[in-house]
């Protein structure tokens, strides 16, 4: 059960949130330009890295906000990365 | 055989729903006399007017239900052209209210956060039991109340009788 | 009876009376199950998992592998072990696995079979026949134990709890941990699983620091439960350690006295583990005879419970710790006929003690066989003078100590081998856990109070920033230190060699397996089973791993462990469930309507989302399909009325809502006049159906969105994201209002009819149009009504705040009387919109029909510069190729019976196409209609209507004519009139 830094609420259970996948992933400004396999590579590729990958969760049964967090594939180490929103 | 505690609905609450700029919070803040909480688990009390901090654009004005449509109208006629969201959302959610020196027993079964950095006087919303709840303290270990969404109600109801000690389902 | 007159922790005054495989005996306050029996003499407490050899207890603690028992009187709860169970009045036990009794077992036959039957037979056997044959045999002489059959009554609870320092073990290293920390005021959490505090202080007397260890019990005791900042629990066994610090523990018999266990999260910021360690078993030819028992273990027995099990002891041994109990022993009345010493010399403390005590030592000694099945008569010494047989009723042995590193590995460590102590031991530390005393190979006392007050202080100086100061000096502790020496078994021995007693895995089963190639220990673990019994291995792993290494020709120490994984002690399903059980293991949701439906009798299930809705509203003598069809044909002839709560509803509030819906939705949204509605089709990026609904138009920036009950949750999430990771300039507010807001459909010719009989300030005439909504006063409260269907029949949806809506629902049922007003239920809903063909995304969407397949090409505005999904339609027009459509179908049967999935096939009679041509998305029977109606996706079905197909179904197969997908008013006129 990992623990999660949500920016406003601070460490929450994991049952808390969503994961919003990876945050590299990021929709394309005007998707009509893009090539097919442009395409498909946004909808379902990841990285899936060995080591550090940049995240989005959802605190969805708190404060509601989406943040990113950085989270070690391997040790699960979750580094927070995000100050509050102004 | 049962914890030292009572759990009672709420039933004269009104809650209303504000999201809100900067700008549009100085504007509800006139209309209440009323400065807001700025920071997690803030609350500011005032005349039977409570302001909760949500989230860093999103507080419940909490009132009695009397006061509702006052406080609607109020704070709906302070915003001119500020980006706001004002919602009665009394409807939305069904409050408990959990009083006794055993009321953490009860409460740590369902919420998983850490109950000693709640202190009296603030809020917070999580994960309880298998729905979501708001709390708000009013003395800590002792007194909360608890807001969670309408359509959970009876089974809250049955979840909080069972894990006081009582019969429950 | 082996009973002492005096000492033990027990309580004379007060007998018990129990029985075990069926025989009466008496216990005495403060025994358990085990000590008991050892008690009363009974020394084969049960048989072996394969073999079905005698057993007896092999030690005092959890680890015990032989001792499994049915606990008759509590639960009937199977394979609970003796050692654990707390004696009391009318306690009733019986051994698991033998048959008829433990002393008499038919399964013995298997110790005679045991060359055929070695590690992995029935990979090599079995085949002769199909494995149905067989099955029914070994399902009867597989397992352990036998299942409850009446459901476990008990009252459980879970419980979530944060701590800053956690110390599991409250022995000496744990206590002097807990006792440093709390110094500091941080919140420190101590559990252990014995009923007392003391570890094994508990069973063996020791001096500590100048006192008697029972009184240096008490005084540490004593003190932290003086300190609000502790937590002290007994009985209670941390079972399994997960990320970031999370450990469960299992409390029995918490003080809630209507509890029967309580599990515990605990999250702590850190973690010591105290858990000590385990005796291991030599390994020697009938190590598993009834009497042969870990030198620790009698021990124990003597000290704690005054319990002897035998009066004439051979100790057997490789390290010091067995001479350790060699006076106590004596005190009792044990004769130690012989210690053998695998090793070649003694240390000087042993060497003083034996001569102190005029004990005879064989060194460089070794057992090599064991006489008495039922009970040890003798053993073969082999010695430097030769074999000898000697006389004995006891057998102590001591092969080293296994350190509990179980919590330590489920967090991720990586034990390694330590050569002096021969044993494994922890590695690096993970995450926030550090292992003191036993646990860490720090066998000796002394040394682990030192490490424990060490390490807690540098953890409590982390965690709060100040400094302790250095607690105390290395303490005073009467021991001997620690020696110890390997050496395994020759493979020339004959009989039986256990290294694994509860799977009943001998030395020849390991050579077997190294022999056929396995040379991971993963491997060979789960070819010969070796520590995946009950108690996995907790006594036995070690030695597996040793003799492997030795059978490899590896170093000790160079082949690893197998992973441990959670849980430590076997864990019940009713502390798992925790207080949810029964009624409150799905979160029912409801609605104000919900009591009402069940009073009227209504068929109740779960409906999307956990919502209770009533599928329909059975009267007096009707089946399910009679109900259906009296409430389609009122909602289609006269009235009909649904609660339509659970729905999900959206307030979307600001500047930019227009430009969000237009992303969102595939039809235009920035033209919506206010004052009206329309509906809107939603997709996912890959082109698919998300969801549909109705989006009202309140105000300039304000809007409300309704979408599907079961998709609430995820269409939130999916605006959610995107107004705050992707496009976060735009200025929108999202607040969700489903149950806040109460709706009550009222439907068909009479819809009007029926408002109008309520008191109202709103007007209900043509004026009125398909997809208007109007705010007023209706029935004395305020309302919004908007002109909406999902049913194809004139149609009009009050909104009213929840708290109104009961109130609302009976005016509405007593205005509708004369006009024959019918409660419709979900399964009805269903049947009218497949009449009118509404396409549903959960029946007729998949990961492959897009909004053309499904005929809704006129929701989808291409010329839109953007929104979800449309780049995936254009590369689905632009492929091209067979798709599969939206149909109806009309069977040539009228009363068909169709089920939903059934497969399309070619039409038989000819029609020049073959294979798999779709599926049944939805089908029923049309009381409209008269006759059995479905829709269905088909291969290029826009272009085949007239055609027909074969509906393929389980029992019957009918063929059906391919229609539009739209049975009943075509043109909607009856919603938009």
């Amino acid at each position: 059960m990992l623990e999660i830094p949500c920016p406003w609420c601070g460490l929450r259970n994991e049952n808390e949130f969503i994961c919003g996948g990876e945050a590299q992933r990021k929709r394309p400004a005007d998707p009509d330009r893009e090539t097919d396999e442009a395409w498909a590579d946004y909808l379902y590729n990841n990285a899936n890295p060995k080591g550090v990958v940049t995240e989005w969760w959802w605190h969805v049964s708190g404060c509601t906000l989406w943040f990113k967090i950085d989270r070690n594939t391997l040790t699960h180490e979750i580094t927070p990365i995000e100050e509050l929103p102004e | 055989m049962s914890y030292q505690v009572k759990i009672s609905v709420l039933d004269d609450f009104a809650l209303l729903n504000l999201r809100g700029t900067k700008a549009a919070v100085a504007r509800f803040e006139t209309a209440l006399e009323l400065e807001f909480p700025k920071g997690a688990q803030g609350v500011r009390v005032r005349d039977g007017v409570a302001v909760l901090n949500l989230a860093p654009d999103h507080w419940w004005v909490r009132t009695s239900l009397e006061d509702e449509d006052q406080t609607f109208t109020s704070l709906s006629e302070a915003i001119t052209i500020e980006h706001a969201a004002i919602t009665v959302v009394s409807d939305h959610f069904s409050g408990f209210s959990i009083v006794g020196d055993d009321a953490l027993l009860v409460l740590r079964q369902g919420l998983s956060l850490d109950l000693r950095n709640i202190a009296t006087g603030q809020c917070t919303r999580g994960s309880f039991a298998r729905c979501g709840g708001t709390l708000q303290v009013l003395d800590q270990g002792y007194h909360y109340d608890l807001f969670v969404e309408a359509s959970y109600a009876d089974y809250v109801s049955a979840w909080l009788d069972r894990a006081g000690g009582g019969g429950g389902a | 009876m082996t009973r002492l007159a005096n000492g033990g922790v027990v309580n004379r005054q007060r007998r018990l009376n129990f029985r075990f495989n069926g025989q009466e005996y008496q216990g005495l306050e403060g025994d358990t199950l085990a000590s008991a029996l050892v008690a009363n003499d009974v020394k084969v407490v049960g048989r072996s998992f394969k073999y079905h050899r005698p057993r007896g207890l092999l030690t005092c603690g959890p680890e015990e592998p032989n001792a499994l028992v049915q606990l008759l009187s509590d639960g009937d709860q199977p394979n609970l072990r003796a050692t654990e169970i707390r004696l009391t009045e009318g306690l009733e036990a019986k051994s698991v696995n033998c048959w008829p009794s433990a002393r008499f077992d038919l399964g013995a036959v298997n110790d005679w079979l045991s060359p055929i039957i070695p590690a992995g037979f029935y990979y090599k056997t079995f085949m002769a026949r199909p494995w149905d044959f067989y099955s029914r045999f070994i399902r009867k002489a597989a397992g352990l134990g036998r299942l409850p059959t009446e459901r476990d009554r008990g009252r459980y609870e879970r419980v979530f709890h944060h701590t800053d320092l956690l110390v599991v073990g409250a022995g000496p290293a744990g206590l002097r941990a807990a006792q440093v920390a709390a110094i500091s005021g941080a919140d420190v959490m101590l559990v252990d699983m014995q009923m007392s505090p003391g570890g094994h202080l508990l069973f063996h007397s020791r001096e500590i620091e100048g006192k008697a260890g029972a009184e240096w019990i008490a005084e540490v005791t004593a003190e932290l439960k003086g300190r609000r900042n502790v937590t002290c629990l007994q009985n209670t066994t941390a079972t399994g350690y997960y990320d970031h610090n999370m450990v469960l523990a299992v409390e029995h018999e918490p003080e809630a006295a209507w509890l029967r266990e309580r599990l515990w999260h605990i999250r702590a910021k850190k973690v010591v583990i105290a858990t000590g360690a385990v005796e291991r078993p030599l390994v020697f030819p009938g190590n598993d005879r009834p009497g042969v028992m870990l030198t620790d273990a009698v021990a124990r027995y003597v000290s704690r419970f005054a319990a002897v099990p035998g009066q004439r002891a051979v100790v057997y041994t490789n390290n010091s710790t067995a001479y350790e109990h060699l006076e106590l022993m004596l005190s009792v009345g044990i004769s130690v006929e012989q210690v053998v010493d695998l090793r070649a010399t003694l240390g000087e403390a042993e060497r003083e003690l034996v001569q102190r005590n005029s004990i005879e030592v064989v060194t460089n000694g070794r057992i090599i066989g064991v006489e008495g099945r039922s009970a040890v008569r003798d053993v073969r010494v082999a010695g430097e003078s030769g074999i000898r047989s000697v006389s004995c009723d006891l057998v102590c042995h001591s092969g080293g100590w296994n350190p509990l590193i179980h919590l330590y590995s489920h967090a991720g460590g990586k034990s390694v081998f330590d050569q002096e102590s021969a044993t494994f031991i922890p590695g690096e530390p993970v995450q926030a856990v550090h292992c003191v005393g036993a646990a860490n190979g720090t066998f000796s006392v002394a040394g682990g109070l030192g490490e424990a007050a060490g390490i807690a202080g540098s953890l409590v100086e982390e965690l709060t920033g100040k400094q302790l100061g250095s607690y105390s000096s290395r303490p005073e502790v009467a021991e001997i230190p620690y020696g110890i020496n390997v050496i395994w078994p020759e493979k020339t021995l004959k009989g039986k060699a256990f290294v694994d007693f509860q799977n009943d895995v001998t030395t020849a089963d390991i050579a077997l397996a190294v022999r056929e190639n396995f040379q991971s220990i993963e491997h060979v673990k789960r070819y010969t089973t070796a520590g995946m019994a009950v108690d996995q291995g907790k006594v036995g792993n070690p030695n597996v791993i040793g003799l492997v290494t030795k059978e490899l020709g590896e170093q000790q120490g160079s082949v690893g462990t197998t992973t441990f994984r959670p849980p430590f002690m076997p864990v019940s399903f009713g502390v798992i469930g925790g207080s949810e059980q029964g009624q409150l293991i799905i979160p029912a949701r409801t609605t104000p309507i919900t009591r009402w439906n069940i009073a009227q009798g209504a068929a109740m299930d779960e409906a999307g989302a956990n919502f209770r809705r009533p599928f329909y509203f059975p009267r007096a003598g009707e089946s399910m399909d009679d109900a259906v069809a009296r409430e389609a044909r009122a909602a289609r002839n006269a009235c009909g009325i649904y609660d339509g709560t659970p729905l999900g509803t959206f307030e979307l509030q600001g500047p930019d809502t227009a430009e969000l819906l237009n992303r969102l939705y595939t039809n235009r949204f920035d033209n919506l006049l206010i004052g009206r509605g329309r509906f809107g089709l939603m997709l996912r990026e890959d082109g698919r159906f998300l969801d549909d609904g109705v989006t009202f138009r309140v105000g300039p920036h304000h809007y409300l969105m309704s979408c599907g009950t079961g998709a609430a949750g995820v269409v939130y999430a999916h605006i959610d994201r995107l107004l705050q990771t992707e496009w976060t300039d735009l200025k929108v507010y999202l607040v969700n209002v489903s149950a806040g807001l109460a709706t009550m459909c009222v439907c068909g010719p009479y819809a009007r009819d029926v408002l109008g009989g309520v008191e109202t300030d709103i007007d209900f005439d043509e004026s009125f149009r398909f997809m208007d909504f109007r705010e007023g006063r209706f029935a004395g409260v305020s309302v919004r009504i908007a002109r909406v269907s999902y049913t194809g029949e004139l149609s009009f949806e009050i909104n009213v705040a929840r708290r109104h809506a009961l109130m609302i629902w009976t005016t509405l049922m007593n205005a509708g009387q004369n006009y024959g007003i019918t409660p419709i239920g979900s399964e009805t809903s269903g049947v009218l919109r497949i009449e009118k063909g509404f396409v549903s995304p959960g029946h007729e969407g998949d990961n492959i029909t897009n909004p053309f397949d499904a005929g809704m090409a006129w929701i989808v505005d291409m010329e839109k510069p953007d929104f979800i999904g449309k780049r995936s339609l254009r590369r689905d027009l632009d492929l091209g190729g067979e798709r599969q459509h939206v149909v109806g179908l009309l069977p040539d049967k009228h009363r068909a019976l169709v089920a939903d999935g059934s497969a399309l096939l070619p039409d038989p009679g000819g029609s020049g196409r073959s294979g798999f041509q779709g599926h049944v998305t939805a089908a029923c029977f049309s009381p409209t209609l008269e006759r059995t109606i479905a829709l269905a996706l088909l291969k290029d079905g826009h272009h085949r209507h007239g055609e027909k197909v074969l509906i393929s179904g389980l029992e019957q197969s009918c063929l059906a004519t391919v229609t539009a997908p739209v049975f009943f008013d075509p043109q909607g006129q009856r919603m938009r009139g």
